[in-house]
């Protein structure tokens, strides 16, 4: 039962790291887009503007642990002090509004702790989680 | 020697308290004298630990071994607000009790009927409140001085008038630039001033303040700073991390009048598991032995100097925090102790006299059975023996789990049995240490380094005892084995009784002799807060709060199944028993 425990983590965890890398929000990368764009003068534009600075990669599951593990035991797999977050029946949207706003008596939010990015990516961790 | 103390040495009469402090008295003003004769006075229970003795003892025994297989429901006070239960101690004052509940509500309802005399509701800030995990439970309040004083989660300290519940003063106390949110223990009433610490052993920040405010005002007398606040302290947390520390006090402590000195008990430092492992004392989050966390630390009354201290968890590894408990306060031979628990499983027995420095341990013994996180306590010098370090990387069967042998309710003591009665709850985690980014500096931001899952220990399922021993010597005499370990505090009585509030809602009184079951009764939902006994018109009362939904309780669910798994965590009632 341990092992079998064992190697669903592996999975999910590096699906979720996968995600991490794979995903971009779309609602931050498109106002990023535009603040540049209002920013940029056409003529000291360079002919080859250089490439956005790439974001450094979000570890997932150290993200977790530093954040949520007090209440998600198992990185998420099980109930502890929280709900078992595998599973969950919520929306990606709802999960990410959790995350960012709380629950009232439950759970703090953390929008004002942890940057979109890092939001957006604990939410697509969680939804990858396998139910069983 | 200051006017105050001058008074008080005379022994303070409600009306020259009245005169002291300018406040209207009534015939259940509580001065302070009443509170240093609490423990001969059954009658009441004026304050959280019953008595600055903290022997959770009544000396009440109209309800007693013979006759409390007749205890029935007297009445049954539901309070409107209860999200994780309630888990607070009634005070009972001249046949009143009063309560608090969820979100900062009070109460005051009569002691014999449970007619509402009045309610109080504090207006929260929401936002700082919910910004910790540590809401929105509220543990106990003090009494004193025509006031009803309550700490609470947005970091403010009110008193209300004890007659009415209207608010007398009302004032900000805890800073959240210092990474601090607010409180959730009992206050407790010390001299002129009333005595309170702070969440936030597990937050990004500093000094986890311990405070006294003035009784009369609310003005700051004194602080405190578990973390950071002297030389010694900065000194054991290595790179200046003091600043992301932890720290803080959020359980009540006690005054030892013979030494004019407030013991309290600290919190666990930041991160909650370092990655150090065996070179704590020299790398890691936060290198070297973090004075003065998980500690317990010795205050002058008048000024909150330090006057001793004794860290019981050096570089706390497991999250095993002092801030738990009770400090009993037991004299045999001529000789004074305070006997304190630690989350760890540990029993600490100090001498009384805080001139040594650090206090000196007297005798130190385990009350966990399943415990691998240390091989033992040196009984002479209360040194962790053989501690198992848990560095970056996965550790399986951590025994206890970071919710402790100990939890944070009370022990009880009975000094005609001369028993001291003791949960120990016994399960064990796996759990994987990461190398965690410190988050800013003074921030309040959460602050782990792990992720772990409850298991059973090896070869059997999780379990909690509760046990009568010696409280110096730690020898049992008698256990009895709980299968879901009780969360809540004991109440030891002079009727030979120990009134144990279950897990599942099973209400016990065992005999304090031999620890059989006299009396039980379904409560409907489990338990985590404080039981007492009080007298209303000449007839003795046993109160308990119910309610379920802390921290700790919701290992129950995976542990055990139901009926914890379909047990309300908004749910939570005042009930009180008495004989026909």
């Amino acid at each position: 039962m341990k092992r079998a425990t064992n190697n669903t983590w592996r999975r999910v965890l590096s699906s979720g790291v996968c995600l991490t890398a794979l995903l971009t929000p779309l609602g931050h990368s498109s106002a990023l887009a535009a603040d540049e764009a209002s920013s940029t003068d056409a003529a000291t534009a360079p002919a080859a503007p250089a490439a956005p600075p790439e974001k450094p990669k979000i570890d997932v599951r150290k993200l977790f642990a530093m954040n949520c593990s007090w209440c998600h035991d198992g990185y998420g797999m099980h109930a502890g002090k929280g709900p078992k977050l595998a599973g969950t029946t919520m929306s990606h949207e709802q999960v990410y509004l959790r995350i960012e706003k709380g629950k009232s008596g439950a759970m703090p939010g953390y929008g004002k702790v942890l940057s979109k990015d890092q939001i957006q990516v604990l939410a697509d961790y969680i939804k990858a989680l396998p139910s069983e | 020697m200051k006017p105050w103390n001058t008074k008080l040495a005379g022994a303070l009469t409600a009306m020259s308290a009245a005169t002291l402090f300018g406040i209207a008295t009534s015939a259940s003003a509580v001065d302070f004298d009443r509170l240093r004769n609490a423990d001969k006075d059954p009658n009441n229970w004026l304050m959280y630990h019953g008595s600055f003795k903290s022997w959770h003892y009544s000396d009440l025994s109209q309800i007693n071994a013979n006759n409390v297989k007749n205890l029935r429901v007297a009445w049954v006070h539901t309070p409107s607000a209860s999200k994780r239960g309630v888990q607070s101690f009634p005070l009972a004052v001249d046949g009143v009790l009063y309560y608090s509940s969820a979100s900062g509500q009070v109460w005051a309802l009569d002691g014999a009927t449970g007619e509402v005399k009045w309610k109080y509701a504090a207006k929260l800030d929401q936002e700082r409140s919910e910004g910790t995990f540590y809401n929105p439970y509220n543990r106990g309040i003090a009494i004193g001085y025509g006031h009803v004083y309550l700490g609470t989660t947005d970091g403010r300290m009110i008193a209300l008038d004890q007659n009415t519940g209207k608010v007398v003063w009302d004032k900000m106390i805890l800073t959240v630039e210092g990474g601090n949110k607010g409180f959730t223990g009992a206050p407790v009433i010390v001299k002129d001033m009333v005595v309170i610490g702070s969440n936030g052993g597990e937050l990004s920040g500093c000094c986890g303040p311990i405070f006294a405010v003035d009784a009369k005002t609310g003005e700051v007398r004194w602080q405190f700073d578990t973390i950071g606040g002297d030389e010694r302290s900065r000194a054991s947390w290595g790179n200046d991390s003091w600043k992301t520390g932890g720290g803080g006090g959020w359980m009540t402590g006690t005054y030892d009048e013979a030494t004019n000195s407030v013991w309290w008990g600290t919190a666990n430092p930041a991160p909650d598991y370092d990655w150090a492992g065996e070179a704590w004392q020299t790398s890691g989050a936060r290198p070297g032995d973090n004075l003065y966390s998980s500690s317990v630390v010795v205050l002058n009354a008048d000024s909150g100097e330090l006057k001793s201290w004794f860290q019981e968890m050096p570089h706390d590894a497991w999250d095993f925090d002092s801030a738990v408990g009770e400090f009993m306060s037991i004299e045999r031979g001529g000789k004074r102790y305070m006997l304190h628990p630690n989350k760890g499983g540990i029993i600490f027995v100090y001498n009384a006299d805080p001139s040594h420095a650090p206090l000196k341990v007297e005798n130190a013994y385990m009350i966990g059975k399943t415990f691998n996180y240390i091989k033992g306590v040196d009984a002479k010098t209360g040194q962790l023996i053989g501690r198992r370090e848990l560095p970056e990387g996965k550790h399986a069967n951590v025994c206890p789990a970071i919710d402790g042998a100990i939890s944070w309710n009370t022990g009880a003591y009975n000094p005609n049995t001369g028993l001291l009665y003791k949960v120990g709850q016994e399960w064990c985690f796996d759990i994987e240490v990461v190398k965690a980014d410190p988050p800013p500096a003074f921030s309040g931001q959460a602050y782990f380094g792990a992720s772990w899952t409850s298991v059973h220990p090896e070869g059997r399922k999780a379990f909690g005892h509760v046990s009568a021993r010696d409280p110096l010597t730690g020898k049992v005499k008698w256990e009895k084995e709980y299968k879901y370990p009780p969360l809540a505090s004991l109440l030891a009585t002079k009727g030979n009784l120990v009134f144990v509030p279950g897990a599942d809602g099973r209400f016990d009184a065992l005999d304090g002799r031999t620890g059989a079951t006299l009396w039980t009764h379904n409560n409907g939902i489990g338990h985590h807060g404080g039981t007492i006994s009080y007298t209303a018109n000449g007839k003795q009362y046993v109160a308990v709060v119910t309610g379920w939904g802390s921290h700790v309780s919701g290992n129950y669910c995976p542990l055990f199944g139901e009926p914890f798994c379909s047990m309300p965590t908004d749910a939570g009632q005042l009930l009180v028993f008495a004989l026909p």
